[in-house]
């Protein structure tokens, strides 16, 4: 979808529904999850708060971009913990890529963080900001 | 900067304002159903949503919280709601700190620290913000064994969540 992209931000598409692989606290939860970012490149942040199901490790898929036909479809994806804003992301270079935001980093479970995006490359003209993917955390 | 005590209600009232407010600054078309929108702001608007929040907020006597939420990128679009998200995560720290530090020792400001404490459940933020499958019955659970004299909850919940004191 082709997008213009303003100034103040974007808007996010929450998901809503959320498949928990598994009855065990310990197993990795897995949500889909979308949004949309700034064409401009600058990063967004999302508000909702998540625990961590499986503190060790957090991956995402990408299965739709956003960015544009000239600058790419290249995306960061990260997380920010609540309590003292560690910051992980993971670099994709394109859609239907997994990437790791983060592994043994000595997190606990039920640790609290929020999502944010960006595009790595400003966009020039037209760019498409919708992303969607499934978090696996 | 040190934030302190009004009610729960005005914090109540402060978010549903916010949250109309928020109406008049989308920026984008519809891609899906209104339910699903939402808009994003500056970095110095989120600022400015966590610290009015904060002011609408009852705080444990002496307790300080930090006037900036964590994350602190000023290039960055902040979806309407980050900074109240974060100052009623910050308060319910505060009161879990509170009930922790004073549960055993004075039983009517525990008895208020714990409801306070468990009034996170009656905020907008809890409800709009707060993941239905992975946050929300956490949150439950460590409130509902708090309120049986179990404080391992809160304690893991203090360790993980919030900053140190």
């Amino acid at each position: 979808m082709r997008t213009r992209i303003f100034r103040a931000g974007a808007v996010l598409l929450l998901s809503t529904s959320l498949a928990v692989s598994g009855s065990l606290a310990a197993q990795a939860a897995s949500t889909p999850v979308s949004g949309t970012v700034n064409c401009s490149g600058t990063r967004a942040y999302y508000q909702t708060v998540r625990y961590m199901q499986q503190p060790s490790l957090t991956q995402a898929f990408l299965s739709q971009a956003a960015g544009g036909v000239h600058s790419g479809y290249q995306m960061r994806i990260g997380i920010n913990v609540v309590a003292n804003g560690a910051f992980h992301e993971a670099w994709f270079q394109s859609a239907n890529r997994w990437g790791t935001i983060q592994q043994n980093v000595g997190y606990v479970s039920n640790t609290r963080f929020k999502m944010n995006a960006m595009m790595v490359s400003p966009s020039s003209g037209t760019c498409s900001n919708s992303w969607s993917g499934t978090l696996h955390y | 900067m040190h934030f302190r005590r009004h009610g729960l209600r005005a914090t109540l009232s402060l978010a549903a304002l916010l949250l109309t407010a928020s109406c008049g600054r989308a920026a984008e078309p519809a891609q899906s159903s209104p339910s699903e929108m939402e808009s994003f702001f500056g970095y110095a608007d989120m600022i400015e949503e966590y610290r009015t929040t904060l002011e609408g907020l009852e705080l444990p006597e002496g307790a300080s919280i930090e006037a900036t939420p964590s994350v602190s990128d000023p290039s960055g679009s902040y979806q309407v709601g980050y900074g109240e998200v974060d100052a009623v995560i910050a308060w319910n720290c505060a009161w879990g700190q509170e009930w922790l530090a004073v549960r055993g020792t004075s039983e009517p400001e525990a008895a208020h620290a714990l409801e306070m404490y468990a009034s996170i459940l009656e905020t907008a933020a809890f409800e709009r913000a707060f993941d239905d499958q992975s946050a929300k019955p956490v949150v439950r659970g460590i409130i509902e064994k708090a309120q049986l004299g179990d404080p391992s909850g809160v304690q893991q919940d203090v360790a993980a969540n919030c900053p140190a004191t």
